[in-house]
């Protein structure tokens, strides 16, 4: 199958005051037409910069973004509009992201009207948007303040998919959410992968969370990939450490559950300034060798969809 | 169980006054027992009231609200017959208090080490050399690395991991009786996340205090907490030790937030299990059961009359009908 976004060899590094911040430091991946793609990581790893670099809502340092072979990485002004209502965004926080003085229903219209629909043809279109998010035809004229959390989430999943685009990337969608409001927008979108076929990339901390709407994960450490494999594999089987180190610092619902024998994170992460020499997990790593400080790791093919970049993998 | 309860909440009631006179209730008759040497849990989620009880134990409630009824016993003392003054030597000496943001519970302009410094200073009389020194052991002891090298370091300067274990030795350096954590993890990465529930539970059992742990995380309820009390809507609807709770929930709430939550180990549902509706707010409040109108069990007795909270045995309490026996 044809990647629908492929991504090569994509840098990212901001200035500093304390030198250059590789925040994305040599990313290749491949997001496929159909699937969710989530990148796990913790807070600081570069996974929201490499989200925002694929909408190219910033320039990358180097390397390539592809859409449908496309090159993206260098496109500008109108050109680049053109593309990005093939790409959309459903954002963290549903208050912030939603402009209070726009209706609900202008909200959803209005990237339907940047394509240059009728108005008639808009308000058709964002009723039945409505329906696809589980929200009443009512709510079109009422102001985001009027809704909770859960049905402003909503209206920024309905807003997203109005262009009908290829690809939604959730930056960290369900992580201001209550749990059972949470449980509702996972179905959700669940549900609507299902109907229409769509494309996610997802960005989360959350790792319960990615097990249940991923197909595939990409483990990213100091702007570095890790690990890509099947999303089952990466909580079953893991190869790379730091993946199952993160797994292992879930926290489990369950009183019984032996905490005893997990293998737990220690010290501080590394600057994204000066990230370590040779492996960037290697000064956090309990199998870490001379060969780790000394030369990165490449990304190796374990088969089966099991990509990994470890001197020492684990199985 | 013959504990020693060192905290006695009874009654509890919350209350936000109106502009056009009334008043909004937002903690509504909460009664809590904090066993000495124990932790305790608050769970529930956004707008339960589970953070305006903590606050209410520490006297910490922004005006106007303020505590209408209820007593807070800690050991001899009613906390809410205390003055302003009064309650100034029991906060941070006997009971001390983290919360979710390290960043803006710390003062930016001042070094670390000072900040926890004063907080011995304030409440003792040691000099400042003495205090220092202490400062420095207490840093040691919650896992901060170049204890001395950090002690001039400013929050900005820190991770949030190790802002979080500053906040701890602050609460943790005059050795308190209780300590109230309200969502102490929920801000941070789950690998520093379990580093500092580790944290915590070693520094129980060197130290002996209780803990008061407010989260909406039942996966940190499970690994920390010996008994909890689960929150909706300003009230306790369950209460029992952990391994009953998680075995054995009763409530139709507890139920939904336990099948609701994705998980990381185990076996997977394909669809996720959901609690229809929203929270109500305090304004429109249910008159019966706060729950019924999100519950799957709700007849028309749940929707006329409040439940109360009834002992089904053990000390498991549940406010539900389904556990009222004619």
């Amino acid at each position: 199958m044809e990647p629908l976004v492929q991504v090569e060899h994509l840098v990212k590094h901001f200035k500093s005051r304390a030198g250059w911040v590789k925040a994305v430091d040599d990313v290749s991946l491949e997001i496929y037409p159909g699937e969710t793609l989530a990148l796990v990581g913790e807070s600081g790893c570069g996974k929201s910069t490499l989200g925002r670099l694929i909408l190219r809502l910033m320039e990358p340092t180097s390397g390539s973004i592809r859409m449908n072979g496309e090159e993206l990485s260098h496109l500008k002004g109108k050109e680049l509009r053109k593309k990005r209502s093939q790409m959309q965004m459903v954002f963290q926080d549903p208050f912030s992201s939603l402009d209070p003085h726009f209706t609900v229903g202008e909200v959803i219209a209005e990237p339907l009207r940047n394509l240059g629909l009728s108005k008639e043809e808009q308000q058709k279109q964002v009723l039945e948007l409505l329906e696809r998010v589980g929200l009443q035809p009512e709510h079109y004229y009422r102001y985001p303040h009027q809704f909770s959390g859960g049905q402003r989430q909503r209206v920024g999943i309905a807003r997203a998919l109005a262009p009908n685009p290829q690809l939604i990337v959730c930056d960290e969608a369900v992580s201001a959410l209550d749990v059972s409001i949470q449980a509702q927008i996972l179905n959700l979108l669940r549900k609507l992968q299902k109907e229409s076929n769509l494309t996610f990339l997802f960005i989360s901390h959350d790792l319960a969370v990615v097990r249940y709407v991923a197909s595939r994960v990409c483990v990213m450490f100091l702007g570095q990939l890790c690990e890509i494999c099947p999303v089952e594999d990466a909580y079953q089987h893991p190869l790379h450490p730091y993946t199952r180190m993160l797994i292992d610092s879930a926290p489990e619902p369950d009183p019984d559950f032996s905490r005893e024998d997990r293998m737990l994170l220690e010290g501080e992460l590394p600057s994204p300034v000066n990230p370590p020499e040779g492996c960037r997990f290697c000064t956090r790593c309990p199998f870490a060798t001379k060969e780790c400080k000394e030369t990165k790791p490449e990304m190796k093919d374990y088969g089966n969809g099991r990509f990994c970049a470890c001197h020492h993998p684990l199985a | 169980m013959s504990e020693e309860i060192l905290m006695k909440v009874t009654g509890l009631k919350v209350v936000l006054p109106e502009k056009e006179g009334g008043e909004t209730v937002i903690v509504d008759g909460v009664n809590l027992d904090i066993p000495r040497g124990k932790t305790v849990g608050l769970v529930g989620e956004s707008g339960c009231g589970k953070s305006m009880t903590a606050r209410s134990l520490m006297r910490l409630l922004d005006t106007p609200i303020y505590i209408k009824e209820g007593a807070i016993e800690f050991g001899e003392t009613n906390l809410t017959a205390l003055t302003e003054k009064e309650m100034r030597r029991i906060r941070g000496q006997k009971i001390s208090m983290i919360f979710q943001e390290p960043m803006t519970a710390l003062n930016p302009s001042i070094t670390v080490g000072k900040q926890v410094r004063e907080a011995i200073l304030l409440h003792q009389k040691v000099s400042k050399k003495e205090a220092k020194d202490r400062v420095i052991k207490m840093f040691r002891d919650v896992g901060i690395p170049d204890p001395e090298l950090r002690y001039k370091a400013y929050p900005h300067q820190l991770s949030g991991g190790l802002r979080q274990r500053i906040c701890i030795a602050m609460a943790m350096v005059l050795e308190p009786e209780l300590l109230i954590a309200d969502e102490p993890t929920t801000a941070l990465d789950v690998t520093v996340e379990a580093q500092i529930l580790a944290l915590m539970k070693q520094l129980q059992s060197s130290h002996g205090m209780s803990i008061l742990m407010i989260t909406h995380n039942l996966g940190v309820v499970a690994d920390i907490c010996d008994e909890v009390n689960v929150m909706y809507a300003g009230e306790i609807v369950e209460h029992a030790q952990k391994t009953e709770l998680f075995h054995n929930p009763r409530h139709p709430y507890t139920l939904g937030l336990m099948k609701a939550i994705p998980r990381v180990r185990g076996k997977m549902d394909e669809e996720l299990y959901t609690i229809q509706g929203t929270v109500p707010s305090f304004s429109d409040m249910p008159k019966g059961c706060r729950f019924c109108e999100r519950c799957s069990f709700a007849e028309e007795r749940c929707k006329a009359e409040h439940p109360p909270l009834v002992d089904i045995g053990n000390g498991h309490l549940v406010r539900c009908f389904r556990e009222v026996s004619e």
